[in-house]
C-alpha cells in the first residue's frame, strides 16, 4: 500500500509541469469599450480541433502546420486598436508578465521609444516550450497572443495569419 | 388531393425540424429591440428543410434571419444579446469589432459531437444585421473546400 501511495505520489508530480499550464487571464476589463477596434479570438479544446481541420493537408508545411496546431491546448488573440496615442495603460504589459512563472523566458525583446514594443516569452520545461505569449504594445495598439501547449519553435513563424495571430516577422521587415 | 397532402406534408415535416432556441432566443431579443424589424425570406424554410434532409458537404442545418433598423443597436447590447440567448454550450470563439467602420462580428460555437459543431454567427453594420445558425461537419466542410476550391471563390465574390 505504501509502495502504492509512492508511486502515485510521483506520478502526481510528473504530471505537474503539464498541469501547472494555466491559461493566462486575458480580461481587461473596460478596455474594450475604449478601443476603436477590437479582435477577440479563444481557440480551445475541441473548436482548435475543428479550426485545424481547415488546413490543408495536402501541402507538407501545412500538414506539420496541422500536427503542431492539434497538439495544443488553445489559442488565444486579444488586440486592441485606439484612435489616440496613450489611451490605454502600458502597465497593462506588467501585468501579463507578472502571471507568468519562473519556467517563462523572454526569447525576443523589442524596445523603440516611437514604435513598438515587442516580447515573446516561451514557457521552457527543459528544451521544450510548453506555452508562448507575443505581447506587442504601440501607442496606439496593444496585441496580446497566448498559444497554450507544446510548440516547435522553428515552425512557429508558420502561425503567422491562422487563427487570428499577426503576422509579426513580415510586419518587422 | 395529392397537392393538399404534399402541402400538409411539407408544413409537417417542415414544423419538425429540431428547433433550436438558441437561435429562437438571440432572434426575438433583436426583433423585440424598439425600430428593429425581422425580414422575412422568401422559401427558406425549404432550403432548410432540403438542406436537413440532403445535408450537402457537410452542412447538416441551417437557420438564417435578417433585420432591418438595427442601426442603433450598437455592439455592446449585441454581444450581451449574443452572450445571454447564445444558449448552453455556446462558448464564444470570435467576438471583432470596429466602431470606426460601424461593424460588430461575433461567432459563437457549440461542439456537437461526431465531427459536428454548431456555429452562430451575428453579423451586424450600419445597413443590416444577419444572424445564422449552421451545424456542420467541419472535417467535410474543409475536405470540400479543399478539393473544391473554386467554390469557395465564387461565394466569396458574390
Amino acid at each position: 500500500m505504501r509502495k502504492f501511495i509512492a508511486s502515485l505520489a510521483l506520478m502526481v508530480v510528473a504530471a505537474l509541469p503539464a498541469a501547472a499550464q494555466q491559461r493566462i487571464n486575458l480580461d481587461f476589463p473596460g478596455l474594450a469599450d475604449k478601443a476603436e477596434e477590437v479582435v477577440d479570438i479563444t481557440l480551445d479544446g475541441e473548436m482548435l480541433r475543428m479550426a485545424s481541420k481547415f488546413l490543408s493537408g495536402k501541402d507538407a508545411e501545412e500538414r506539420a502546420v496541422r500536427d503542431m496546431v492539434n497538439g495544443l491546448h488553445g489559442i488565444y488573440v486579444r488586440s486592441y486598436e485606439f484612435a489616440n496615442d496613450g489611451e490605454y495603460d502600458r502597465a497593462l504589459v506588467q501585468s501579463v508578465k507578472k502571471q507568468l512563472g519562473p519556467t517563462w523566458k523572454p526569447i525576443v525583446t523589442v524596445r523603440s521609444k516611437k514604435k513598438e514594443n515587442v516580447d515573446i516569452l516561451a514557457d521552457m520545461r527543459g528544451d521544450r516550450a510548453m506555452g508562448l505569449v507575443v505581447i506587442s504594445a504601440e501607442p496606439r495598439e496593444f496585441t496580446i497572443v497566448n498559444i497554450n501547449g507544446p510548440i516547435d519553435l522553428e515552425r512557429l513563424a508558420d502561425l503567422e495569419g491562422q487563427f487570428g495571430i499577426p503576422e509579426i516577422s513580415k510586419e518587422k521587415k | 388531393m395529392s397537392r393538399r397532402v404534399l402541402l400538409g406534408a411539407i408544413v409537417l415535416v417542415t414544423i419538425a425540424l429540431p428547433l433550436s432556441a438558441d437561435f429562437r432566443s438571440v432572434a426575438r431579443a433583436l426583433d423585440s429591440h424598439p425600430g428593429v424589424d425581422r425580414v422575412s425570406v422568401p422559401f427558406l424554410g425549404l432550403a432548410r428543410l432540403a438542406v436537413w434532409v440532403a445535408s450537402p458537404e457537410g452542412v447538416h442545418d441551417f437557420q438564417l434571419a435578417t433585420f432591418e433598423g438595427a442601426g442603433k443597436l450598437d455592439g455592446q447590447q449585441l454581444q450581451q444579446m449574443m452572450e445571454r440567448h447564445a444558449g448552453e454550450g455556446f462558448s464564444p470563439l470570435v467576438r471583432a469589432w470596429s466602431k470606426k467602420k460601424g461593424e460588430w462580428s461575433f461567432i459563437y460555437a457549440k461542439p456537437k459531437g461526431n465531427g459536428r459543431t454548431e456555429l452562430l454567427v451575428l453579423s451586424h453594420d450600419s445597413d443590416e444585421t444577419v444572424l445564422v445558425r449552421v451545424d456542420v461537419n467541419a472535417e467535410v466542410v474543409a475536405r470540400h473546400i479543399e478539393h473544391e476550391p473554386r467554390h469557395v471563390g465564387n461565394v466569396s465574390r458574390r
